[in-house]
């Protein structure tokens, strides 16, 4: 990792290239959203699926099944987003309605 | 098992059909379910099924255990308390005019995203715990097989949640 050095007086400083690793750790990694990622899994059927992410998304019937088929064929996707909080709320209520969801940062 | 499920609409309401016996099973597996959700004494694997990981990374440990920490509890009385109205229902299951052995549950939207909810449970307990797969295949099963009545189980509620979903999104 290239680091920018610059010296004052007699003590030299490693000047961050980075917000973010100025700010070091992951927990403020404020300009990296999170993502809520839904895993197939053998079980769920997959019209339960497409009424769990109406019932909790609010998203229309075409739209949850769409995803739901990007789940069941690519096995996996991503079902929101936004703030660590917002995206652990979500995976909780995903995971009340027995579906498969992590959570990670959108890289 | 007996023959497929009948759930029907009815006056804006979800009428599940049952037979006396199938109203006995689903009253043991939501009794054995409840047991193992308040006391936590499922099989590992079943435990993981039901209570996942939010994070993988493993650099967020102490996120996830946190996470853990706030939600369980809540995530088991949620499931404690549509599966005690579920319950509640099937004990007053109506006897069916003109049929013997045959009750019928009225199910309003609430309780029937409660017992599709609580289905769906009860499908993951006894799916993971039978090791199911996307290559399950009841029909290929051998009927003298030990796990075979526990599969047939899994295929009725199985049958059931499809019924019931497909009356309920109708």
């Amino acid at each position: 990792m290239s680091r920018t050095r610059a010296e004052i007086g007699t003590q030299e400083i490693v000047v961050p290239d980075t917000v973010e690793e100025l700010l070091g750790n992951s927990d403020t990694r404020l300009d990296v959203p999170w993502v809520v990622i839904v895993w197939d899994d053998p079980i769920n059927l997959m019209d339960y699926v497409t009424y769990v992410f109406q019932k909790l998304f609010g998203y229309p019937k075409a739209k949850a099944r769409k995803l739901m088929l990007q789940v069941h064929n690519e096995g996996k996707a991503v079902v929101s987003n936004g703030t660590r909080e917002r995206c652990e709320n979500d995976v909780a209520r995903l995971h009340a309605h027995g579906l498969w969801a992590t959570m990670q940062h959108d890289h | 098992m007996g023959p497929p499920p009948t759930v029907d609409r009815r006056d804006g309401s979800v009428v599940l059909t049952l037979h006396d016996r199938e109203i006995q099973v689903l009253q043991w597996v939501f009794s054995d379910l409840g047991r193992m959700l308040s006391d936590g004494s499922s099989l590992d694997v079943v435990t993981e099924r039901l209570f996942p990981r939010a994070y993988l990374d493993p650099t967020e440990e102490q996120a996830e255990t946190q996470w853990q920490a706030m939600v369980h509890d809540d995530l088991v009385e949620l499931r404690m308390t549509a599966m005690t109205e579920v319950v509640r229902s099937l004990d007053s299951a109506a006897p069916v005019r003109g049929m013997r052995g045959v009750r019928e549950v009225v199910l309003n939207e609430e309780l029937a995203a409660h017992w599709i909810g609580v289905l769906n449970d009860a499908r993951l307990a006894v799916g993971t715990a039978l090791g199911v797969t996307a290559e399950w295949d009841f029909d290929s099963l051998d009927p003298e097989d030990a796990s075979y009545e526990l599969h047939a189980l899994y295929a009725w509620m199985t049958e059931l949640l499809g019924a019931l979903l497909g009356a309920t999104t109708a």
